[in-house]
């Protein structure tokens, strides 16, 4: 009664053995083996595709929005704090251009910090900077209204007073709090630009994609040997779809890659290099500025002034700061840029010789005057360009990023239907041998 | 929010009428800045129901201090040069003399505050430095240069700690900013003879119930940081546990009266007065504990500028110009003009 069981199951596992060896049973496990694959290499490729078009997507669509977002917080800020030093040290009653452009400076950094809000979700280190800025930030503008109050009295050196202590609230608590902020979403959009460009599934569907060719090209040395026909036309016709999908495919992730990475230097960083260079004049601006204002009580103003003017050289220098020159508006943008501030530094060191040789009024003249040579104008120039830098180096990260995810379009449509056509090429090249055994 | 708003005290007791109607219309935006990030920040997350932790806000450099306590009082120091016999006429300085030098320049380099009410500020209406040293010194120009064109004078704002080195350095030629002659810095520079008289007082809100230095014990205290002021604060005589903060300018100090942070600013009468003029709600009270005789510090080098000042500062006693300057500058906020201090030269 032992010996039957062992033999049957023998012999049953003899006889899988010896159909797996027939011809036709080859030929259905070919077919089954090479549908699998070419399923398989086609699902694994769109996914592959689809991920780092979502990803290039995102980084446009949503991480950098919100990385603007944040820095555009901390430019207004800076903006506002420079605007009320300079209202004040113009000396008339508050020019009104000047009152405006500080209104909608807090406006627009409330407003963005509403949004920031929104967009951040549940972040805490995000969350807690935003926290920071908009329960400090209307006090920030309760003090300067008192500045504001104390010289509509002729109270200067209380409004003085005042507006520098709102500085120094400005500058300890709520531009870091703004700047760790755009810190996290800098470092999230450096994640989606990584992913954009990760490897991951994309070797995954390399491995299969191989799989599936060799397949391809083994069925068709097996088929020609075992039917004396040289050509089997349709598994022919699939290869030569698989490799053309193949270089289609490799061309437009290289052209992605570079896309993403173009975005990047030319883009993202360059924005961020703009708008750090853009707060470092607001703020080397509001060291003169307060100089004259608080200069009595304060001389640190002119030390931060050298740290702040020593970092602005360096973000602007070529080649060491990160800002592209990569073409010839990317080099006129930079050189516009660096000129302003070179005429601001002139301008700096007017203002400074005028000062300590003992000439105020000529010192305040050259820094809030409106002549083309003075400061409002000169840091207005400099500002623009910035500005300017920003806006451009923006666009071009939108543009080179959703042509990245562009350059991928057409790939998702060409493998799905890629997948399909080498489905029915298989079938057409292997049914009709099968049939010849039915 | 409360809490942030909770330190916002500030000087909404004040009484003015323009004062409340530029208020309310300020107020509008900060209102509105203040809606949209509670909306905000108080709003979708159950976390922002939760008030943040009150903060304050202080000064930049505002800190409690523990002074040394006072030198011991010594002679005072405040004999001077006596003026040149005869005075040069206006225009005509002495060939040789320092005052030659200025006029050959073409102006006066003076060292003075712009921050200081009353004494040395920029006046928001003309944009220009006015005040009592300020009008001193362009007394002290007119009798170099025999004329009052402002372009004799070259004003150098020097900061308090640094008076003393831009008169040695010759970075200035005088120096006229609310500085006590003291003998520590008589060994350093010249003064001119004493031009004011200041003393130690205290200023306080007006419906505070301290009334002189006997009532600061327990209390908050505010003075320029390395200031005397802060030192006679905690001499043999005065109450114990005042709790002294020190600031960066003595302005800093109302700003935190007004915010509520301190109970009491203490330094010379002249600077209070300033002080108390930029704020209605505030009064000068209690005797006078300190003597602070405000001199112009003059480099030891040119001891024949020292005594051509003293000739100028007799002139202007004399012929009623310190009255005249007193009434336009102090008078509105004391009241009464005295005369002015006498002169005591070596």
């Amino acid at each position: 009664m032992t010996a039957p069981a062992p033999r049957a199951a023998r012999v049953a596992r003899s006889r899988v053995a010896t159909a797996r060896q027939t011809t036709p049973a080859r030929l259905r496990s070919a077919t089954l083996g090479l549908v699998v694959l070419t399923l398989a290499s086609g699902l694994l490729a769109a996914l592959a595709t689809v991920e780092r078009q979502s990803s290039t997507s995102a980084s446009w669509r949503t991480a950098e929005p919100l990385m603007v977002t944040a820095q555009a917080i901390d430019s207004s800020l800076s903006d506002a704090d420079t605007t009320a030093a300079a209202s004040f040290l113009e000396g008339r009653l508050e020019p009104a251009g000047l009152q405006q452009r500080y209104e909608s400076d807090l406006a627009t950094a409330s407003g963005d910090v509403a949004a920031a809000a929104q967009q951040a979700g549940t972040d805490p280190a995000v969350t807690e900077g935003i926290r920071t800025v908009s329960t400090e930030l209307p006090v920030y503008a309760g003090i300067v209204q008192e500045a504001d109050f104390n010289e509509r009295q002729g109270f200067y050196p209380l409004a003085a007073a005042y507006l520098a202590e709102a500085n120094n609230l400005m500058r300890a608590r709520i531009l870091p709090a703004a700047a760790g902020v755009y810190r996290v979403e800098g470092e999230r959009l450096a994640q989606d630009q990584d992913n954009a460009a990760g490897p991951a599934l994309l070797v995954l569907a390399l491995v299969v994609f191989g799989a599936l060719l060799y397949a391809l090209v083994w069925s068709q040395r097996w088929l020609s040997r075992q039917f004396r026909r040289t050509w089997n036309v349709a598994l022919a016709v699939a290869t030569v779809i698989v490799v053309g999908l193949g270089i289609w495919a490799a061309v437009a992730f290289t052209a992605q890659d570079a896309g993403v990475s173009s975005a990047r230097t030319d883009g993202s960083q360059a924005v961020s290099t703009y708008t750090e260079a853009r707060i470092l004049a607001l703020r080397a601006r509001g060291d003169d500025e307060l100089t004259l204002l608080t200069r009595d009580s304060d001389p640190s103003y002119q030390a931060d002034y050298d740290s702040t003017a020593a970092g602005l050289r360096v973000l602007l220098s070529h080649p060491d700061g990160s800002l592209p020159v990569t073409g010839r508006t990317e080099e006129e943008q930079l050189a516009r840029v660096q000129s302003s501030w070179t005429s601001y530094q002139v301008l700096h060191g007017q203002i400074r010789t005028a000062d300590t040789m003992g000439d105020l009024t000529a010192a305040v003249q050259l820094a809030s005057g409106t002549g083309a040579r003075e400061l409002p104008a000169v840091s207005a120039q400099l500002d623009g360009a910035l500005a300017d830098g920003i806006s451009w180096s923006q666009s071009a990260f939108v543009r080179t990023s959703s042509g990245a995810a562009a350059d991928l379009d057409g790939l998702v449509w060409a493998l799905g239907l890629g997948t399909i056509l080498v489905l029915v090429l298989v079938l057409a090249g292997l049914r009709p041998r099968l049939a010849e055994y039915r | 929010m409360t809490a942030a708003s909770g330190t916002m005290r500030v000087s909404g007791m004040r009484t003015d009428a323009t004062a409340v109607v530029v208020r309310r219309a300020r107020s509008v935006l900060t209102a509105l800045v203040g809606a949209v990030l509670f909306a905000v920040c108080g709003g979708p997350t159950p976390s922002g129901s939760a008030s943040p932790a009150p903060f304050a806000v202080l000064p930049k450099g505002a800190e409690i201090v523990h002074p040394a306590p006072p030198p011991p009082t010594s002679a005072s120091c405040t004999a001077s040069a006596p003026p040149p016999t005869p005075m040069p006429a206006p225009g005509h300085m002495p060939a040789g003399s320092y005052m030659a030098q200025i006029q050959a320049r073409g102006y006066l380099r003076v060292g003075v505050d712009q921050n200081t009410y009353l004494w040395g500020y920029r006046d928001p209406a003309t944009g220009q430095l006015s005040g009592f040293d300020i009008d001193m010194l362009q007394q002290v120009a007119q009798a170099i240069f025999g004329s009052s064109d402002p372009s004799h004078i070259h004003y150098v704002i020097v900061p308090n700690d640094e008076r003393m080195e831009a008169v040695e350095d010759g970075e200035v030629d005088i120096v006229a900013e609310t500085m006590t002659i003291t003998c520590e810095r008589e060994k350093s520079v010249d003064f001119s003879t004493v031009y004011y008289q200041a003393g130690q007082r205290i200023l306080v809100p007006v419906n505070s119930t301290i009334a002189g230095p006997q009532n600061l014990g327990g209390k908050r205290v505010c003075a320029t940081k390395g200031s005397t002021s802060l030192q006679n604060l905690v001499a043999s005589d005065m109450p114990r546990h005042i709790e002294l903060w020190g600031v960066n300018d003595e302005t800093d100090c109302l700003v935190m009266l007004q915010q509520g942070q301190v109970d009491a600013i203490s330094t010379d009468d002249a600077i209070l007065l300033g002080l108390a003029a930029q704020d209605p709600n505030t009064k000068v009270v209690g005797p006078t504990f300190s003597s602070e005789p405000y001199g112009m510090a003059i480099s030891k080098a040119h001891p024949d500028f020292t005594s051509f000042v003293n000739g100028v500062l007799a002139a202007v006693r004399y012929d009623g110009v310190w009255t005249q300057i007193y009434d336009e500058t102090l008078a509105p906020y004391t009241g009464a003009t005295p005369s002015p201090p006498a002169a005591s030269y070596r």
